[in-house]
């Protein structure tokens, strides 16, 4: 630079004016075309941790009804539907659980209507993204009303009002406008969502060590009764033995088998980053740090996703 | 000394878990008809119960109550420390169990 100003000729003006109009350009773009990148980052790593929160929940009655299976076969008694149709058995309610799909179902066209608005200036693109949050909302509110608990409910009524607003704003072509919008309006609605799912799948996660750890007794117990009659099978040693080394293996790796629970944590610090940048100058320093921070929940989705992958593989 | 700081939700499901799988590894060692164990046994099932209650239903973690009885729990869960991991001391640790039972069974009282 210093270079160039010493140097007053014509060809080096040009370039000094380019450096300032590109660094200003840079620093005080309003255009959506700088959050762009991050979003697409947030989107993708949002999409997986919200499968692995899908996954989660789908699998949690499952894993509560084997284990009161496995609890009645090791006390030898009856197993009748009447008990298996118990709700008390289950974590979650049919309508609990469907809340808490819709929820993450808001949360995706949340993400995607980020991710809608920073690429691209059709307003009618724009709008159709509003309009199915709008549409997420609706069928999240009515399954609120079956459910006991209002803490959903506060936030869908939160998003409803960021749908609304972002439609109004994107049908006036007002795109920036409506992205900043959709950020800094959901801050407070999709972390407290974010931050109940979060402990939601620390909650289940609680459950499936509960679980684990009654499997590691009924395996031992196979094992020791066994050898405490007078002539014990080899064979069926061997056996006991086999599935003590199978729900061990399980146990090992359960600290691996968090599920969604880190990328829900890291989501939360990634979208706090964005509603940080949408009220920022946006300067190059805040989308950097803003990167910074899709980086991060991006590493984090990748970790999930193998984690997801093991969830799905791990026989409990 | 006990830890005065309140208790949330997750932290009694997380605390509840921990106590479960203590039981379990020491229920493992008496035989399934033992009095002992089906005492263990009986236990487990209950906190196992009361656990999933806990995770399932809505509670309010910051009234008095809530506040007074998890600080009773850490208490009790102090004095089950001293003595879960010793097999020869058995009788205090069911001792014990009982009266954090009976404190988390307060607890999910509190549940709508």
């Amino acid at each position: 630079m210093r270079n160039i100003v010493k140097n007053h000729n014509g060809v080096d003006i040009c370039k000094l004016f380019y450096v300032i109009l590109s660094t200003l350009l840079i620093a005080g773009c309003m255009s959506p075309a700088a959050y762009r990148e991050p979003i697409t980052r947030f989107q993708q790593a949002s999409t997986v941790v919200i499968e692995g929160a899908r996954t989660e929940y789908g699998l949690t009655n499952k894993r509560e009804r084997n284990a009161l299976i496995d609890g009645l076969v090791a006390k030898r008694a009856l197993i009748t539907l009447k008990t298996l149709n118990d709700k008390e058995m289950r974590v979650l309610g049919s309508d609990d659980l469907a809340a808490r799909m819709l929820a993450l179902d808001a949360l995706a066209k949340h993400g995607q209507l980020l991710l809608t608005l920073a690429s691209s200036d059709a307003p009618a693109r724009a709008k159709d993204a509003a309009n199915s949050l709008d549409d997420a909302i609706v069928g999240l509110s009515s399954s609120l009303g079956r459910v006991p608990s209002d803490e959903f409910k506060n936030k869908a009524e939160g998003f409803a009002t960021i749908a609304a607003e972002v439609t109004k704003l994107a049908l006036e072509a007002e795109i920036s406008q409506a992205l900043d919008k959709a950020v800094t309006l959901s801050e407070k609605d999709v972390l407290a969502l974010i931050r109940l799912l979060r402990d939601d799948m620390s909650a289940l996660h609680e459950r499936r060590r509960s679980i684990l750890s009654a499997a590691r007794v009924f395996a031992t117990d196979e094992y020791n009764e066994e050898l405490a009659k007078t002539n014990p099978s080899p064979d069926k040693l061997r056996k006991a033995a086999s599935e003590i080394k199978t729900v061990e293996d399980v146990w090992d790796k359960l600290p691996l088998l968090l599920g969604a629970g880190p990328g829900l944590d890291a989501m939360s610090q990634a979208h706090q980053k964005l509603v940080e940048y949408a009220k920022s100058s946006k300067n190059p320093q805040d989308l950097a740090e803003l990167i910074e921070a899709t980086d991060a929940f991006v590493t984090r989705a990748k970790v999930i996703s193998d984690a997801i992958q093991t969830i799905q593989e791990t026989k409990e | 000394m006990t830890d005065s700081k309140p208790m949330t939700r997750l932290e009694l499901i997380r605390l509840i878990g921990d106590v479960l799988t203590e039981v379990d590894v020491v229920r493992a060692n008496f035989m399934r008809e033992t009095a002992t164990r089906k005492r263990l046994d009986n236990i487990r099932d209950a906190l196992d119960t009361y656990q999933r209650k806990l995770v399932r239903s809505v509670i309010k973690d910051n009234t008095k109550s809530f506040k007074e009885l998890t600080m009773s729990l850490k208490k009790v869960n102090e004095s089950l420390r001293q003595t879960i991991e010793a097999v020869d001391k058995i009788a205090q640790t069911l001792e014990d169990l009982v009266k954090f039972v009976g404190v988390v069974q307060k607890i999910a009282e509190l549940m709508p």
